[in-house]
This record gives structure tokens, C-alpha cells and sequence, in this order.
């Protein structure tokens, strides 16, 4: 297993792809963040908080995560070395758990530089120093889970297809739909007394709560269950080939 | 064949109904951590004895919304996501 996980390591950091999400998510975020004058703008806002990464990233994860994770097992259907990997005395978990864990990291060698803003704005509070740790701390909890959330709607849709640009779509969609699809669908009023129920369902509710700073057990099993949810559909999907 | 997709399926919801007995377990027990240096989202203790010692029903009234500096957007959400 960690061999695989290591192969798939080496494979991202090994070509551009690694490379390129981790730039362009910097860039995104920096630009968003200290140059562009918006809403979003750390400076501007006066106030000594992160709380516009942890707004935005998920927006731009839900386009990075698929492109990363498009082509874990949507490149191997396609050159068929798929064949080959299942045919190794590895269990279907673990072939997804080493592919997933890969997708995790990348993620967070992208998350890592982000510290670089922690410390900006703790220096730049007045009195210095004057940023809520405790919060900042449980937001980047919040938002890891969101990210491991993705990486395993993104590793899902790319068993899916063994075209590596539809489990790209694919990932997007999903990931789009449950992050906020939910909130529009209660947002619509169709269930009654379901609708907040079905808003629940949704990342966007659990995340909110989660990006404050509140860590409560009930959110962290929810991003769990996402992930568990996501991981039992791939490995339905990768044993669907002894049908 | 047709057996294994059988028994993969029941597997899989199977493991769907363990994920939501456990949501649905720890909706009921749950724990709740807040990081904030100041509890700024959990209800203080005066807070409670203060409600408890109302007689009558409160009404409260924000003046707050218009167009304002970036400074004070952040005080006009925050009535609004309670």
C-alpha cells in the first residue's frame, strides 16, 4: 500500500500537475486576498482574521481537487495498467486508501504556505499578535476536512469514466452540489418540515459552523461519513467488475 | 457471478445504514468544542441566568444596513446569520 501511495506521490510531484495546482492556488488566493480590493480583502477589512481564506478556499478547492484527483483511477482504465494493479495482492481498499491518502497530501502541501498568512496577520494585529488562535486553529480543522471531502467525491467520480475530462466535470458537479446543492434545494420549500433536514445533508451547513472555530463532533462525523460514503461507492464501483 | 454483485450490494448498504445510525446516534450525544478565545459562539453562563430571569418577551430592533465601509460589512452580517 504505501508503495502505491508513494508511486502516486511521486507521479504528482513527478510531473507539473502537483506543481501547477499548488501555484495556482496560491496565486488565487493571495491575489483575492492582499491585492484585489473586495470584500475579501484582508487589508480593507480591518480586521485581524483569516476568515476570507477559509470563505473562499472551498470555491477554489472545488475546482483544484478534481484536477487533481481526475486521474488517479481515470488514467489507469484508460491504459489499462488498472488490470495490472488489481492483479497485485492488494485489497480494493487498499488500492483506494493509497490513491486517496495521495490526493490528501497534495492537498495539504497546499495548505501548508497558507501559515505564511497566519503569521502576516498575527504580526499585522494591533496589539500584535491580536488574532484568535484558538479559531484560526479549528477553521484550518474545518477546512481540512472539506478538502478530504472533495478528494474523495473527486476519487469516486474518476473510477467512474476512463476519460479523464468527464470525471473532471463529473468531480465538479458533485462537489458543487454537495457543498451548497442542498441549500438551494431547502431554499425551495419543498419538503415541509424535511428542509432542514435536507440543508443538513449539505457540506455548506457543517462547514459554516466548522470555519468559525466550532468544533463540534456532530460536523466531524458528518465529514466522516461523507468521505466513507464516497469511498464504499468507489469500491462498489471497482468490484462491479466481477459482476 | 451474479452472487458476488449480490453480496456487494447488500455490503454497501449495509454500510450505509451503519453511517447513518451513527449520525443519527450523534445527533443525540453530541460534544461541542468552541476554540474561540473569548466562547464567542457558545451562550455564557450570566447570559443564561439573565433569560432565565425574564418575565416578558424581548423584542430587538438592529439599525444596521445600507452601504457601509468594508470595516463595518462584518457587523451587518452578523444579526443576519443568527
Amino acid at each position: 500500500m504505501f508503495s502505491l501511495l508513494k508511486k502516486e506521490i511521486q507521479s504528482f510531484l513527478g510531473s507539473l500537475i502537483g506543481y501547477i495546482v499548488i501555484i495556482v492556488f496560491l496565486t488565487i488566493m493571495s491575489l483575492i486576498m492582499w491585492v484585489f480590493p473586495s470584500d475579501y480583502n484582508v487589508l480593507d477589512n480591518e480586521y485581524a482574521t483569516l476568515g476570507p481564506l477559509f470563505s473562499l478556499a472551498p470555491w477554489v478547492f472545488m475546482f483544484l481537487i478534481p484536477s487533481i484527483t481526475m486521474r488517479l483511477f481515470a488514467d489507469e482504465n484508460k491504459t489499462g495498467t488498472i488490470e495490472l494493479l488489481l492483479t497485485k495482492p492488494l485489497t480494493d481498499l487498499q488500492i483506494i486508501g493509497a490513491k486517496y491518502l495521495a490526493g490528501v497530501l497534495l492537498v495539504l502541501f497546499s495548505l501548508l504556505p497558507t501559515l505564511i498568512y497566519y503569521v502576516v496577520v498575527y504580526q499585522l494585529g494591533a496589539p500584535e499578535g491580536n488574532l484568535d488562535q484558538g479559531g484560526t486553529w479549528g477553521s484550518y480543522l474545518g477546512l481540512l476536512f472539506l478538502a478530504s471531502g472533495f478528494v474523495a467525491i473527486g476519487l469516486f467520480s474518476s473510477s467512474l469514466s476512463n476519460n479523464q475530462v468527464i470525471s473532471f466535470i463529473i468531480a465538479v458537479f458533485l462537489s458543487f452540489f454537495t457543498y451548497i446543492g442542498f441549500d438551494f434545494i431547502s431554499s425551495l420549500a419543498l419538503f415541509g418540515s424535511f428542509d432542514l433536514f435536507v440543508q443538513k445533508l449539505g457540506i455548506s451547513e457543517h462547514y459554516g459552523s466548522m470555519s468559525r472555530g466550532v468544533i463540534d463532533s456532530r460536523d466531524a462525523l458528518y465529514f466522516l461519513s461523507v468521505i466513507a460514503f464516497f469511498f464504499m461507492l468507489t469500491k462498489l464501483k471497482l468490484s462491479s467488475r466481477n459482476w | 457471478m451474479n452472487k458476488t454483485r449480490t453480496k456487494d450490494i447488500i455490503g454497501f448498504f449495509i454500510g450505509l445504514g451503519i453511517l447513518l445510525l451513527l449520525n443519527i446516534i450523534s445527533s443525540v450525544a453530541f460534544q461541542r468544542f468552541d476554540l474561540t478565545t473569548e466562547n464567542r459562539y457558545s451562550i455564557s453562563e450570566p447570559t443564561k441566568q439573565l433569560v432565565e430571569s425574564l418575565e416578558n418577551d424581548v423584542y430587538i430592533t438592529v439599525y444596521l444596513e445600507g452601504d457601509f465601509p468594508a470595516s463595518f460589512n462584518g457587523y451587518e452580517m452578523k444579526p443576519k446569520k443568527c
